[in-house]
């Protein structure tokens, strides 16, 4: 073993070095997380119908619809009467604060579709506009044309191409060709007599 | 006797082979043969265990050995003879192939021409099944991804997540299942996620390896099913300065990658040498047969250093890269954009640094002794599409450091028996980066490991056998906020014992077979324990299980190799079989998760029993003296054996030919050739129905066309390779492709390659 003492200096040198840099890590104790300031969900949505007199103005007469963070809606039906029209404003919340303001402002990347689950019952027209005057659908006037039972599926979509073929119209069923993602997706019933 | 030897000295040879010889202009066709004698009485000696790099023989009854397809350059020969180890360095640039070395009874042999010391690369190995693309092979490959650049080894696939990201798959086996070797340093990145690749530049690689045993016992849990070794190129001894630049262009996305490389070794100074390294890249939109990809480009740079000094009986290396990488990630599908370099959100952004220290000693004839340090910092930062000016800001900003420490002993006897024993210990912290204003997919965690081993093989000239035992031990403590801001997480031990054995049986001169019976065992990870929501990306919901405990599996594989007299057959059939206990994959459950975003499927991580099986076959003719044949197949069969179903996410049968017409070389072009390829991918049968959002596409055939030459000035040397991938731009999908829901696979896609070489 006469070589190994030739050597000894060398491994003794390489295993300090080794031991050092790993073992002065070694030191800290658990992970320390920060919490975020979560600004991403939305966790809450008011859609209102506004019941509107003949000549369009508004009447107090409202119904009103809240969906919760599992998308469950209270009342889980709303009662709206055939041949009436009803302003419609489409409330998100992320906790206390509302995002109207911000979808308005990316307005470009955001529209509202409606789906009732069958059709001749309602229509929807827009009210609202984006910076290209497409529409967005925060507020927008339903009119019940005649009475049923239907279920409607509210569809928020972010990032879409508003100019595609697939994109118009409140009820294209062609929607998710026009690209982007769904930031809300919501299903009530609407009894209308 | 004397038929044993030559059998064993012919089989070694066939033994895949991992060649550590720096070679500088690619010429690796050349046979090399030395003839023992002892150095006191200048008797032959017969039987002799002479290694040349990492290829092994015993010397005849004249004492002579031949390695075949050894390249150009300085071979480092390590002979075993009897109570002596003989260590000498051969010039093997000349045109002299012979070579007489004399044995002597002290560590210091005798060295014919140029005592240049050759690089102390420790070998690979293993009685496992091993499979390796050389320089040459990957030179017509480079500028993918590394996945891609393995696709032509038999039971290698890929998971690919739309045309940017691509993680290797070995057997069926992906992410943290695959163990990836970075120089010699396990690569530590965010693994988990399915749409996390591997942050390697695949062109610092000289050579590619794939492992396809569970590899536990030789670096830990992670190499469950299989390893990928990343290997630099050996440091030059030459006392030149050497220098390539790799140029590429495709077609398809418009692609260009530029990697140049210069190493170099001073005269003045021949212990010392060096290389630097880098490579950029960038691509734009990816084209599928019929419409552009959208928002799938590419930008990469990269750049790696590295300076090694070594002595006979000692050396120490240190290596650094940086790896960066930006990637669009497929959107908008269903929209024609057409084509743009714009790389917008959803996007991932990833840097990779490793830095690694590595000292060899030589203590004594006998035992050698390595100790590596290494340390990684990951940085992931994920971009989506998001509201009021926020998408700017990921929504995932991950930093993982990791640093490793390895010490391994080697005892090597003349009379064949080798021991190898380490230890190795790990230190990671996984860190959100503040600011991302959205919960972190995964908590933060600090992952303390450590474990130790030993090996003992014993090599003769009819077989080899192999036994190996590990201890692992690890120490998970992750703690995080979620999205409701309460605090979750917590501590976790786990260890494992693992084992293996093995055994190679040289049976006769065309014919070798291999066995390895092993044991591996792997932790569930973060997310498999912490997951909790909305998972964005793969647009489900999931959920991780804190009380799962530890997947352990046996494997069984075996080789099987034939290569006929006459020299124009080779077969090599692999055949495994591993059995799972407490497979964890993502199930996904009959019911729906109702959210505000909508419904969403519900995917429940849980263990199972699982039995995997599967048989990878290469085929070679070589039908005339100019035309070659290959002809591969892999097949995988798993099944979750505890309820009888199908597991998701198993490639399908999967078969390659290729016919390659070699043409004459003429002065100035060398190494000309032309080839057809033809891919056959299955329909995925083995399926669930409504497990998934789509049923499996059908299978596939894919026709490529290849060429190249190269053109030789003096010293300089310029290789050039045309690739036409998908050439009749057939319209495809592949299940092992997630973003198969959503868009076709890519179209035709041709590449030009250009190398020069000083």
């Amino acid at each position: 073993m006469k070589e190994m003492k030739k050597y000894s200096l060398n491994i003794a040198a390489a295993l300090a070095i080794v031991a050092t840099l790993f073992l002065a890590s070694c030191n800290q104790d658990g992970p320390t997380p920060t919490p975020e300031n979560n600004q991403e969900e939305i966790t809450a949505i008011t859609v209102s119908y506004v019941k509107l007199h003949t000549d369009g103005t508004p009447t107090t007469d409202t119904a009103s619809v809240t969906f919760d963070a599992d998308g469950t809606p209270t009342p889980g039906t709303l009662s709206l009467s055939s041949g009436n029209s009803y302003l419609t404003l489409v409330t998100f919340y992320d906790h206390d604060e509302v995002l109207n303001t911000e979808i308005t402002e990316e307005g470009t990347e955001h529209k509202i579709f409606f789906f009732p689950s069958q059709s001749g019952i309602i229509n929807y027209e827009y009210n609202d506009h984006d910076s290209n005057g497409n529409p967005i659908g925060l507020s927008g006037k339903t009119t019940i044309l005649n009475p049923g039972t239907i279920s409607l599926n509210l569809i928020l979509r972010h990032g879409l191409n508003k100019n595609s073929s697939a994109a118009q119209g409140w009820n294209n069923t062609d929607y998710i060709q026009a690209g982007g993602e769904d930031d809300a997706n919501v299903s009530f019933n609407i009894q209308a007599e | 006797m004397h038929f044993w030897l030559k059998a064993g000295a012919a089989a070694m040879m066939l033994m895949a082979c991992h060649s550590a010889t720096y070679s500088q202009d690619g010429d690796c066709t050349r046979r090399l043969t030395v003839q023992i004698k002892d150095g006191k009485t200048a008797q032959v000696i017969e039987g002799a265990l002479v290694s040349a790099g990492d290829r092994q023989t015993f010397s005849d009854e004249n004492g002579y050995c031949v390695f075949d397809s050894l390249c150009r350059g300085n071979i480092h020969l390590h002979i075993q003879a009897m109570d002596a180890i003989t260590e000498t360095d051969i010039n093997f640039s000349g045109t002299k192939d012979t070579f007489v070395v004399k044995t002597n009874t002290q560590t210091q042999g005798i060295t014919l021409d140029d005592v240049e010391v050759q690089g102390h690369k420790t070998a690979v190995q293993t009685i496992n099944a091993i499979q390796t693309l050389n320089k040459a092979q990957l030179q017509q490959v480079q500028g993918t991804s590394l996945a891609a650049q393995l696709q032509s080894i038999p039971g290698v696939s890929m998971l690919q997540t739309g045309g940017t990201i691509a993680k290797p798959v070995i057997n069926g086996m992906y992410g943290n299942r695959v163990l990836i070797l970075n120089n010699g340093v396990r690569q530590q990145g965010q693994q988990w996620g399915a749409e996390h690749a591997p942050e390697i530049d695949p062109y610092i690689a000289n050579q590619l390896t794939v492992v396809k045993g569970a590899e536990s016992v030789r670096y830990g849990s992670d190499a469950i099913g299989g390893v990928i070794i990343v290997d630099p190129p050996v440091l030059p001894d030459d006392g030149k300065i050497h220098s390539q630049l790799s140029l590429m262009g495709a077609g398809n996305g418009r692609q260009g990658a530029a990697s140049a490389e210069l190493s170099g070794n001073m005269k003045q100074l021949p212990a010392f040498a060096w290389r630097i390294q880098g490579t950029a890249k960038q691509g734009g939109n990816l084209k599928a047969a019929d419409y552009y990809l959208n928002n799938t480009g590419a930008k990469e740079y990269n750049y790696s250093a590295a300076a090694a000094y070594t002595k006979m009986h000692f050396d120490a290396n240190i290596y650094y890269s940086h790896f960066n990488t930006q990637l669009g990630i497929l959107k908008d599908f269903g929209k024609d954009a057409g084509f743009s370099y714009d790389i917008a959100a959803p996007r991932q952004h990833v840097i990779h640094d490793l830095l690694k220290i590595q000292a060899h000693q030589h203590l004594n004839d006998n035992w050698h002794l390595t100790a590596q340090y290494a340390f990684q910092h990951d940085r992931r930062e994920e971009y989506d599409v998001r509201r009021g000016g926020k998408t700017s800001l990921p929504s995932l900003d991950l930093g993982l450091s990791t640093q490793t420490a390895d010490l391994t002993l080697e005892h090597l006897s003349s009379s064949g028996w080798k021991l190898t024993g380490g230890w190795s210990g790990m230190y990671q912290n996984n860190a959100s980066v503040p600011g991302t204003m959205i919960a972190p997919l995964i908590p933060d965690y600090v992952l303390k490991t450590t474990g130790a081993y030993g090996i003992l093989r014993y090599q003769s000239a009819k077989y080899a056998l192999e036994a190996g035992l590990r201890y692992d031990y690890l120490y998970l403590s992750a703690l995080g906020y979620d999205k409701n801001s309460k605090l979750y997480g917590g501590k976790k031990s786990y260890n494992s014992m693992t084992a293996n054995i093995g055994a190679v049986w040289y049976i006769s001169n065309d014919w070798n077979l291999r066995t390895n019976v092993g044991t591996a065992w792997r932790p569930p990870s973060v997310n498999e324990l912490y997951s909790n929501g909305l998972h964005h990306g793969a647009l489900s919901y999931e959920l991780g299980d804190s009380t799962m405990q530890v997947e352990k599996s046996y494997k069984w594989i075996s080789t099987l190799s034939y290569s006929n007299p006459a020299g124009w057959l080779q077969v090599q059939a692999d055949a495994y079989l591993q059995y799972f206990n407490g497979y964890i994959y993502l199930n996904p459950m009959d019911s729906i998760i109702e959210s505000i975003r909508g419904s969403f499927p519900y995917f429940q991580y849980e263990q199972t029993n699982a039995r995997f099986s599967g048989t990878d076959i290469t085929l070679q003719l070589h039908i005339l003296k100019q035309l070659d044949y290959k002809a591969t197949a892999s097949i995988i069969r798993a099944k979750n054996v505890r309820d009888n179903s199908f597991l998701p996410m198993i490639p399908s049968d999967k078969y390659l030919q290729e016919l390659q017409w070699n043409l004459k070389d003429s002065r100035f072009l060398k190494n000309s050739f032309m080839k057809i390829s033809h891919q056959y991918v299955a329909m995925q049968k083995r399926y669930e129905p409504g497990s998934d959002f789509a049923p499996p596409p059908a299978a596939y055939h894919l026709l490529g066309l290849g060429m190249g030459t190269s053109m030789h000035f003096g010293r300089q040397q310029l290789k050039v390779f045309v690739n036409i991938d998908n050439l009749l731009n057939q319209s495809y999908r592949d299940y092992m492709n997630r973003y198969r829901y959503y868009a076709d696979d890519m179209g035709r896609n041709i590449q030009l390659r250009l190398i020069y070489v000083i």
